[in-house]
């Protein structure tokens, strides 16, 4: 496909995007950890690099897609990396409309985190650190998603699961940092078993791994369906589906622009992402793909009653994270994987503006807690609330906000073509989607309390421009997405997309309004800190985690530690015993043999008599006979 | 065919030079003592990167040195390397050289000695990897083994007389088997000569019995698997490792349980390739055994080293798996987690040394928010970590892709129960970090200080190491490729 790009390629744009990164993190870390402000010049200086490529890569591919009959083919740039008889792996670029879109999302969030992070980590002695890591992210992730084959795709799968690992622990002194960030990268790890497995399956089966060969496999059908599930465990690990999901509110302890980043725009989407890629192979498979659907819906809501009952902001948008993620995952379970990456799409943003409204929150009243923010004066901070605002309506899929487009695709897509079950647990979803993002916007906009509890006391002042300024893009891009939706399925996948469907999108709207109206009469009069939902005694199982972690509590200090209790004491007391044991006999037997040697001399005359006597007789015998 | 001396001799000769010098070197020019030892490792550096370069990558023995030693019994002085040994004489070298970077502060008393001794071992190690003749060979193992005994007992530290003792025992007990091994193949092949290679045409010529092969190759296999640590005859290593001072764990992790592995390949493999077909099955039990064992046992642990040193245990029988997959991935990824393995566990004990240094313990629960203090030290650790748990950048990564690779060609099921130690792995190495180095900074450790220079250019060379290898694995593989093919070719055939 190199003609189609030009003499020139666009490989040079795509070097653009994939180095600038990496060659930042090395920089930072080898010589600028001192240096804090060179080490933010340069990882920013990488970024806008990577976004100016990226925006460009993106309006020239789109100029070709554009001119273009139908889907624009994939092209890969690639140079032979690793081969053996057997099979082959290359290493380099794939472009295709799914790469550069998903190259958007996470070059442009990647960039106003980190301009965004110029205020919040604001006199962090760990800057340097935070930036390097951060560099080394976005190029793994950068490197995730133009990966052309599914070995790259589980290098840089698994360099984002470290930086999500360093970042999560990036305030190392804290013990539930430390905690959560081995909890995630165990958890995560735990869940790409199954992708490596599935991986190593693939090229058994054909001695290849490359994205663009997927269409083209032919496998029997019990194996796409094993390879299928297989990939789909390092995605329910990675995109946090249930009931591995437990890693991501843990992950919270990190660095909110880390949340924004990693754990709600970027690296928890790589899944969904990789559903997408390998879209032939589950397609191939009915059973993998009603197994995706259920997950999906599991995922979406069981986070969703759990966003219900939080009081941290961030744990809120934690669950909602899983819960939109769910969203994903049923969509493309549903068949629709343009919807799956349109939702992504979206909530790229409007998640990243909820992360960071509720840093700026943070940042401003000093805890994570909603009602303490709201007393500390939330509402008084205008750019963030109303931002805020913008984001929960999107989350809760109100038209004309970017989520209200991409959801209705989703619930056209189960409608259609699932059993009826799933759409309406699907729109019941959404009924508590609108609820919890909603009981944050009401809480928030309690008045400020006065007393001596208020630290600042000054309401009016919001966070400094880098923060807002963020956030203010990330609105508008939130308000403005949704009406590019027949431009993104024309360029993702070549066919015009449908106008609205309104006998889904009313009764969900209707729904969602709803779930405000709930929210709004328990939570927006009064200092209630329960609303209906909480008193329901049902609601104690989201509050105590579905008992999921207590279940995995069990499972390492009993199984797994109990385990490894006994191979220690087998190897210490058995094998290691045996070993003791041989020596001992050695020794013990030496012992008893040197008693023979009494230098008494008639004792030695007779045992050599006796010696000679039996050997005698010995070859006598021998003789004889 | 004659060959003079050449480079090869040179590789193990150096060393002795070193040795021989420190021998008249009063003891008192301390700063002296550890300049020549380093100026000796720094030379065998320089030509171990460049036989590598120059190394041809078709294969086969080169730089040959081949002269009639001993007429009578046929021993020959013959040298060669080829693409498995190559590699193997970078990675002593890399990690003798960071060795002694890394004790240049650490040992303080008889440094002429331990220098000595070191010298003495490494040129033991080298001599191994380059003898083709299986008198030089033995001999060579032997002056690998010893040294270490002296250098744990004088040196060490945790139980160091058991520990000295019980690893000197063991590996003597395990050369036996191998020297029953070799004498029975010179009696069978006519006690006309010792060397490898005559010894390979001869069994060609006159095939031994499938009695023959099948007991003697297990023999052989112990002997050296011995030193590989291969389950149950593992309980030395960490004992060993743990009472060892800092630079000889190093190289006894790092390169004398390769001597064992390599051995495998070089004598039993080499010359009984039947064997290993035969065996094949028991050898990955036995490795699977290690795999998933050794790490359960190195989650239950205390001491950083034991930690480290069960983790050589699940990583070594990482090697023996894919030689029992008798396929080209498992031999590769075998030959390329014994280099990625011997660099990456050099780092390890490089750290934890430095940490025991300055803390004088090693008990993980005593330890918390260590970073704080010592950001390098925690950094190259977590780095050797990383590596350690197979993080892609990091050659082991290749190595054990290419081991599961040809694992899952081999035996599906068995490949997919040991992928589970990589999770394993990850649980104890990250449980170190957080309990030992992150975490509320305890304030017993405010007085400790982060590594020096010297030492932070031993992290360097290790690091940069694993990330060119693991980044650039071709670097790696188009060397060993052609030679494992081969040594394949015959197993199979």
């Amino acid at each position: 496909m190199a003609e189609l790009y030009g003499p020139l390629g666009l490989s040079c744009l795509l070097h653009g995007i994939f180095f600038p990164y990496f060659i930042a993190f090395g920089v930072i870390i080898l010589f600028l950890r001192r240096w804090e402000k060179a080490a933010m010049a340069v990882s920013i200086l990488a970024s806008s690099t990577v976004l100016a490529s990226t925006l460009m890569l993106f309006a020239r591919h789109q100029g070709l897609a554009a001119g273009h009959e139908g889907v624009l083919p994939a092209a890969t740039y690639t140079l032979s990396w690793l081969s053996t008889d057997s099979a082959a792996f290359q290493f380099g670029y794939i472009l295709d409309p799914l790469s550069v879109l998903m190259l958007i999302v996470v070059e442009v969030v990647s960039f106003l985190v980190q301009v965004y992070s110029i205020g919040y980590m604001h006199g962090d002695p760990g800057r340097a650190r935070f930036y390097a890591y951060l560099s080394l992210f976005s190029g793994s992730m950068t490197g995730l998603v133009v990966s052309p084959n599914l070995l790259q795709t589980y290098i840089f799968w698994e360099l984002v699961g470290l930086c999500s690992y360093l970042l999560i622990g990036f305030w190392w002194h804290k013990p539930e940092a430390a905690a959560a960030a081995k909890k995630a990268f165990v958890m995560t790890r735990f869940g790409d078993l199954g992708l490596f497995i599935g991986l190593l399956m693939l090229l058994h089966a054909k001695g290849n791994a490359a994205f663009t060969d997927f269409g083209t496999l032919g496998l029997p059908a019990g194996l796409a369906t094993c390879i299928s599930l297989l990939i789909f465990c390092g995605v329910i690990g990675k995109s946090s589906q249930f009931p591995l999901h437990v890693w991501l509110p843990d992950a919270m302890e990190g660095p909110t622009p880390v949340s924004a980043l990693i754990h709600a725009a970027t690296m928890v989407v790589a899944g969904v992402y990789l559903l997408s890629r390998s879209a032939p192979l589950f397609l191939a498979s009915e059973t993998a793909m009603l197994v995706v659907l259920s997950f999906g819906v599991v995922t979406a809501f069981v986070a969703a009653t759990m966003a219900c009952v939080q009081r941290d902001i961030k744990k809120v948008w934690a669950y909602s994270t899983v819960s939109q993620l769910g969203y994903m995952v049923l969509a493309f379970g549903a068949g629709s994987s343009q919807a799956s990456m349109f939702h992504l799409f979206t909530h790229a943003f409007y998640k990243a503006l909820l992360f960071l409204g509720a840093g700026s929150f943070i940042h401003h009243a000093g805890s994570n807690d909603l009602f303490e923010i709201a007393r500390k004066g939330g509402r008084g901070m205008r750019i963030t609330f109303w931002t805020t605002v913008i984001g929960a309506l999107a989350l809760a899929g109100l038209p004309p906000f970017s989520g209200f487009f991409s959801k209705d695709a989703i619930l056209v897509a189960v409608k259609e073509n699932c059993h009826p079950l799933w759409y309406i647990s699907v729109m019941f979803v959404g009924f508590l989607t609108a609820y919890y993002s909603f009981r944050v916007v009401f809480i928030l906009f309690r008045k400020q309390e006065a007393g001596p509890g208020v630290a600042h006391g000054h309401g009016g002042h919001d966070s400094p421009l880098v923060m807002t300024g963020p956030l203010m893009v990330l609105a508008l891009a939130t308000i403005c997405v949704g009406a590019w939706e027949g431009g993104f399925g024309h360029y993702l996948s070549g066919a015009p997309h449908g106008a609205l469907h309104w006998d889904v999108a009313i009764p969900a709207t209707f729904l969602a309004l709803l779930g405000i109206v709930l929210a709004g009469a328990s939570f927006g009069s009064g200092g209630r800190e329960e609303g209906v939902l909480d008193r329901l005694p049902v609601m104690e199982i989201p509050r105590r985690k579905y008992y999921l972690d207590d279940f995995y509590y069990w499972v390492t200090q009993k199984i797994v530690l109990g385990f490894s209790f006994l191979c220690a004491y087998v190897d210490r007391h058995f094998v290691d015993g045996a070993v003791n044991g041989v020596a001992d006999t050695v020794r013990w037997m030496g012992s008893q043999w040197s008693k023979m040697q009494t230098g008494q001399v008639q004792q030695y005359l007779n045992v050599l008599i006796l010696i000679f006597s039996i050997l005698g007789f010995g070859v006598y015998l021998t003789v004889k006979f | 065919m004659e060959h003079g001396f050449g480079i090869l001799t040179s590789m193990w000769v150096t060393p002795m030079i070193g040795v021989l010098i420190l021998i008249f070197l009063p003891s008192r020019y301390e700063t002296g003592v550890r300049l020549v030892s380093l100026l000796a490792a720094a030379i065998t550096l320089v030509s171990s990167i460049y036989l590598y370069i120059q190394f041809d990558p078709r294969g086969g023995f080169q730089f040959e040195e081949n002269m009639l030693w001993i007429d009578y019994f046929g021993v020959r002085y013959h040298h060669g390397a080829d693409g498995l040994s190559v590699p193997l004489l970078l990675l002593t070298s890399i990690v003798i050289f960071c060795g002694i970077l890394s004790s240049w502060d650490g040992i303080k008393h008889r440094v002429k000695e331990f220098h000595i001794l070191m010298l003495l071992l490494v040129s033991g190690v080298f001599g191994v990897f380059i003898s083709l003749d299986a008198v030089f060979f033995f001999i060579f193992y032997e002056i690998a083994v010893l040294p270490m005994y002296l250098l744990i007992i004088v040196w060490g530290s945790t139980r160091k007389e058991y520990s000295g003792m019980k690893l000197t025992l063991y590996l003597l007990f395990g050369s036996v088997f191998v020297l029953i091994g070799l004498i029975a193949v010179y009696v069978h092949t006519g006690m006309k000569t010792t060397d490898l290679l005559e010894f390979k045409a001869l069994l060609a010529a006159n095939p031994p019995s499938d009695l023959f092969v099948r007991t003697i190759f297990p023999m052989m296999f112990l002997g050296f698997g011995m030193l590989a640590a291969i389950w149950p005859f593992h309980t030395w290593s960490p004992d060993g490792h743990v009472a060892a001072p800092t630079a000889a764990s190093m190289l006894h992790a790092g390169v004398l349980m390769k001597l064992g592995a390599f051995g495998i390949l070089r004598v039993a493999v080499y010359l009984l390739p039947e064997g290993l077909r035969y065996w094949a099955d028991m050898i990955v039990a036995l490795s699977l055994v290690n795999i998933i064992y050794g790490a359960f046992v190195a989650m239950h642990q205390t001491d950083l080293k034991f930690v480290i040193g069960y983790s050589s245990v699940s990583h070594m029988g990482i090697v023996m798996f894919g030689i029992g997959m008798l396929n080209y991935e498992g031999f590769a990824g075998a030959a390329f987690q014994m280099f990625a393995h011997g660099v990456m566990t050099a780092l390890f004990f490089a750290c934890v040394g430095a940490i025991y240094d300055r803390a004088h313990t090693r008990q993980i629960h005593a330890f918390g928010g260590i970073y704080r203090r010592m950001p390098i030290v925690c950094g190259a650790f977590l780095c050797g970590g990383l590596a350690g748990l197979g993080l892609p950048g990091f050659a082991g990564f290749v190595a054990e892709f290419l081991v599961f690779w040809g694992a899952f060609k081999a035996h599906p099921v068995i490949a997919s129960i040991a992928v589970v130690g990589l999770v394993l792995t990850a649980f104890y190495v990250l449980r170190v970090f957080q309990r030992a180095f992150f975490g509320e900074p305890n304030p017993k450790w405010d007085g400790l200080t982060d590594s020096s220079a010297i030492q932070n250019t031993a992290y360097a060379i290790l690091i940069g190491t694993m990330l060119v290898f693991g980044i650039w694995p071709r670097l790696f593989l188009d060397i060993a490729q052609a030679d494992l093919n081969l040594l394949l070719s015959e197993v199979l055939r």
